[in-house]
């Protein structure tokens, strides 16, 4: 897994490549925690370049919504496709988080 | 059909202590013997899933005082399944009883996991698990011959 942190003006931004199963989740959830702050709540996740995600991930996608909810923030998800964006469409997150074809679509929201 | 076709045939077997750094070898290790057979990528995508959730809970659950080991074995099934088989030799742990995650609620009301069960399920065609002497085994079927999983009504539960 890789992962890539930009701050944009309204939103931090973190491209995920590869795959998030239950050995990289937790650097995934640490990445989050460390790039998330008082006047950093908006965190848009690149989901572009991933190619797998086991319920490791998705605990902790839901997790730092959780957390960005209760501090009035949000979390955006950017460029799903494929069987990543079908393990989250089956597992009902989906409905549950703004979803968008692409990381400036998702961006131009915020 | 030939009497071949309706054999069972080995792919992979592995036995390794049950511990979260050896998922990568499991996953690696089964994956690789399906794509030298010719199983497709999104046959082995939903493989390493629910192979990932399954051993997750080994991980976590069979052994909570003494580490132990788990064997994965992955079979050719006839012409048209695979079979992967979780075997261990701890606590038994009821998975066809766990409850599905409430896929409706909303972020702050939806539950910080349980999906695994769930996921396993929608990657599968079939799932049993029986306690043989002190072994606990979990079988898990996929269909290779385009049946897509999770579709039909009795993978719902």
């Amino acid at each position: 897994m890789k992962l890539t942190t930009r701050e944009e003006e309204s939103a931090v931004v973190i491209a995920v490549a590869g795959r998030i199963d239950a050995t990289t989740a937790p650097m995934l959830e640490q990445c989050v925690e460390e790039s998330m702050g008082e006047n950093r709540n908006i965190l848009v996740l690149n989901m572009a370049e991933l190619g797998y995600i086991s319920s490791a991930g998705l605990r902790v996608v839901l997790q730092a919504a959780k957390d960005l909810k209760a501090r009035q923030g949000d979390l955006l998800l950017a460029g799903l496709q494929g069987s990543v964006k079908d393990i989250f469409e089956m597992s009902g997150f989906l409905s549950i988080f703004k979803s968008f074809d692409t990381e400036e679509a998702a961006l131009e929201q915020v | 059909m030939s009497r071949c076709d309706t054999k069972t045939v080995v792919w992979f077997c592995r036995r390794l202590p049950a511990r979260l750094e050896n998922l990568s070898a499991f996953i690696d290790g089964v994956s690789e013997s399906a794509r030298e057979k010719g199983v497709g990528e999104d046959i082995i995508g939903r493989i390493q899933l629910a192979l990932e959730e399954a051993l997750v809970n080994v991980f976590r659950h069979a052994y909570p005082e003494s580490p132990g080991d788990v064997v994965v074995e992955l079979r050719r099934e006839g012409r048209n399944r695979l079979s992967i088989e979780i075997t261990d030799w701890g606590t038994a742990f009821d998975l066809t009883g766990a409850r599905a995650p409430d896929l409706s609620l909303g972020v702050e009301e939806r539950k910080v996991g349980g999906l695994g069960i769930f996921l396993i399920r929608q990657m599968t065609d079939a799932m049993d698990q029986r306690r043989q002497g002190d072994s606990n085994i979990l079988t898990l079927e996929v269909r290779t011959d385009g049946t897509p999983a999770g579709d039909s009504e009795t993978d719902a539960g």
